[in-house]
């Protein structure tokens, strides 16, 4: 048994490549972290969202030059709670309309390592948050590994009135992903990710980053759409408070199989 | 059985190549001019010189009838060659042009003369910009260009916010790269000055006079170099106008620069570190104007080679490393060589 589960990893390893990547198995996210990927011929990629409180959301991505993606998204991706502990906790979500920019390199064979940033689009006096980050993508076989940091500053309006803000250098959080093609569902990608998210509190000390894990489905049906499903569990949240989402992705031009 | 199926398909391609052989027409035989006996160069238009000794300058005999004029040549010969036109070469495609900035900071580079370069631009703070120059003999530039990266605030501690349109002209003179001598950068000279912006009871004028120089390190990247020297005036309400130049010339001056990698073969990795006024309206006089670092960082990529596509990140205040205040910018640069290319033409006539 002991032998077993190590030769089952290395088989998995180097059972090769699942299927053509296309810009949606080389997407933009795992399910909400980034990846170090960007697509190999300039491609726009978009993607709708739901989940099951009633939550949307929009994305729309351009990659060129091999080495940039640029995107403007539309999410609930930052949150606020007031009161932010107790049986009493109540948290919602926080749009704001954010606009990405991404730099990756490949400086080895299957491997990428990019940085970036999400800021506010225009500015929003009430709640704000921007993000930074860097992260490293590996393929191996089957199995994309992401691993990186990344930090947020933010400024929002307190119980009180006043302004609370957060520096970066206070939030940097580590953050990993992984996907996994299995060979016989080439068409099918298991994920899973772990991130750390701010939370935005009626006071300085109330206002910090929280994990957030996500894992889930994605099912390339076509070859220029996938459909993805997953769930979100928030720290605090109980299980009953995990979130269902479906998301479904269209990319241009369509990747070839 | 199986063994047959092999001879089979050798039989059949031999036949089928034979056939096609067959079809084919006889090769006519085109004799070769042999010089006569008496040392007279052989005809040039192709008839067979005569082998009986007569003079090849001889009149045909009268009693043949003359030669069809439109009869087709005969099957193999080479078709008749009616008259050789000169096919002008192709004009080579003229070498890629340095551009006069980076993202922000000025290069040394000039545009060749009759260029018409412009550059637009869109950031997340709601910013537009534009840019438009024009090569003056390749070794002088002018343009006009509006600006948003020039902010304000009403008192120290407010909110900086964005001071737009802020329109300014731009006169520069320069040199090309290893003009002088070998490694010598390509040096520019340039004065910028805006024209005066008003609004809510103030009003802001900017001049800038930099000296910049840009030199190629390897073949792919490329570091820029300057220095800035900068004044400003900020008038409000009825009270007089307060100077930059008169906080010190230490308040004046700065350094910028930046470089470009050239990562991919269509695309450039840059990252530049500039220098823009900061206003502060009801400040005292030392803290009226203030020239605050602006650091990008992006890439430019080459549509094609009328036209580029940048975007990139800003923070505009690099000294307070504020992450709520980074931009992201997208830039599309259109290059127009048409005058360049006429007077070129016109000089080869």
């Amino acid at each position: 048994m002991r032998r077993t589960v190590p030769l089952l990893i290395v088989a998995a390893l180097a059972s090769g490549a699942a299927a053509d990547d296309g810009a949606l198995g080389r997407g933009p996210t795992v399910l909400t972290i980034p990846t170090a990927w960007t697509q190999p011929r300039t491609s726009l990629t978009a993607a709708l969202d739901g989940d099951h409180r009633g939550g949307s959301g929009a994305r729309i991505t351009l990659g060129y030059a091999r080495l940039v993606e640029v995107d403007l998204r539309g999410d609930g991706e930052l949150t606020a709670c007031a009161p932010c502990a107790g049986p009493a906790r109540a948290v919602e979500p926080v749009r704001q309309p954010t606009a990405g920019w991404k730099l990756a390199l490949t400086p080895w064979r299957d491997g990428a390592v990019a940085a970036g940033v999400r800021v506010p689009l225009g500015y929003r006096e009430r709640a704000r948050a921007s993000e930074a980050f860097v992260v490293l993508s590996q393929r191996l076989g089957p199995v994309r590994l992401h691993a990186g940091a990344s930090t947020w500053a933010s400024a929002h309006r307190g119980a009180d009135g006043a302004t609370v803000t957060r520096g970066p250098g206070a939030s940097v959080r580590p953050l990993v992903g992984l996907e996994w093609t299995p060979e016989i569902y080439p068409r099918t990608t298991i994920l899973a990710d772990l991130q750390w998210l701010p939370q935005l509190g009626p006071t300085a000390a109330e206002t910090a980053p929280r994990w957030a894990f996500a894992w889930g489905v994605r099912y390339r049906a076509l070859a220029w759409s996938a459909i993805e499903l997953g769930v979100r569990h928030r720290e605090g949240d109980e299980l009953g408070g995990a979130t269902v989402m479906v998301r479904l992705s269209a990319a241009w031009p369509r990747a070839t199989r | 059985m199986s063994m047959n199926v092999p001879k089979l398909l050798i039989a059949g391609a031999v036949a089928l190549t034979a056939g096609v052989a067959t079809a084919q027409p006889l090769p006519v035989p085109i004799p070769l001019p042999t010089p006569p006996p008496d040392g007279t160069p052989p005809p040039t238009d192709g008839t067979p010189p005569p082998t009986d000794g007569t003079p090849t300058d001889a009149p045909p005999p009268v009693d043949q009838p003359p030669p069809p004029v439109d009869q087709p040549p005969p099957l193999g010969a080479p078709p008749p060659i009616e008259s050789i036109t000169e096919v002008p070469a192709s004009e080579p495609p003229p070498p890629p042009i340095d551009l006069p900035e980076l993202l922000l900071a000025p290069s040394g580079a000039m545009l060749p003369a009759g260029v018409i370069y412009s550059r637009s631009g869109v950031d997340t703070s709601g910013g537009l910009s534009s840019d438009m120059r024009f090569g003056l003999g390749d070794v002088a530039e002018f343009g006009v260009a509006v600006t948003d990266l020039i902010r304000g605030r009403e008192a120290s501690g407010l909110t900086p916010r964005r001071l737009a349109p802020f329109y300014t002209a731009t006169f520069r003179m320069g040199l090309a790269e290893d003009r002088l001598f070998r490694h010598q950068p390509a040096l520019a000279l340039g004065f910028r000055k805006s024209f005066e912006y008003e609004a809510d009871n103030h009003r802001a004028r900017i001049a800038e006079l930099h000296l910049a120089a840009s030199g190629h390190v390897g073949t792919r990247t490329t570091v820029h170099l300057n220095g800035s020297f900068w004044d400003a005036s900020v008038e409000t309400g009825d009270e007089g106008a307060v100077l930059l130049h008169d906080q010190g010339l230490g308040r004046q001056f700065r350094v910028g620069g930046g470089v470009a990698v050239r990562a991919v073969e269509d695309a450039d990795i840059l990252i530049d570190y500039a220098w823009m006024p900061e206003f502060c309206f009801t400040c005292s006089a030392p803290n009226r104007t203030r020239l605050r670092p602006i650091l990008s960082w992006g890439v430019r990529y080459d549509l094609a080679s009328w036209a580029q596509l940048q975007s990139g990140v800003r923070v505009p205040d690099i000294g307070d490393a504020n992450l709520l205040d980074a931009q992201i910018f997208g830039q599309l640069t259109l290059i127009n060589r048409s005058i360049e290319r006429v007077v070129d033409r016109q000089r080869r006539r």
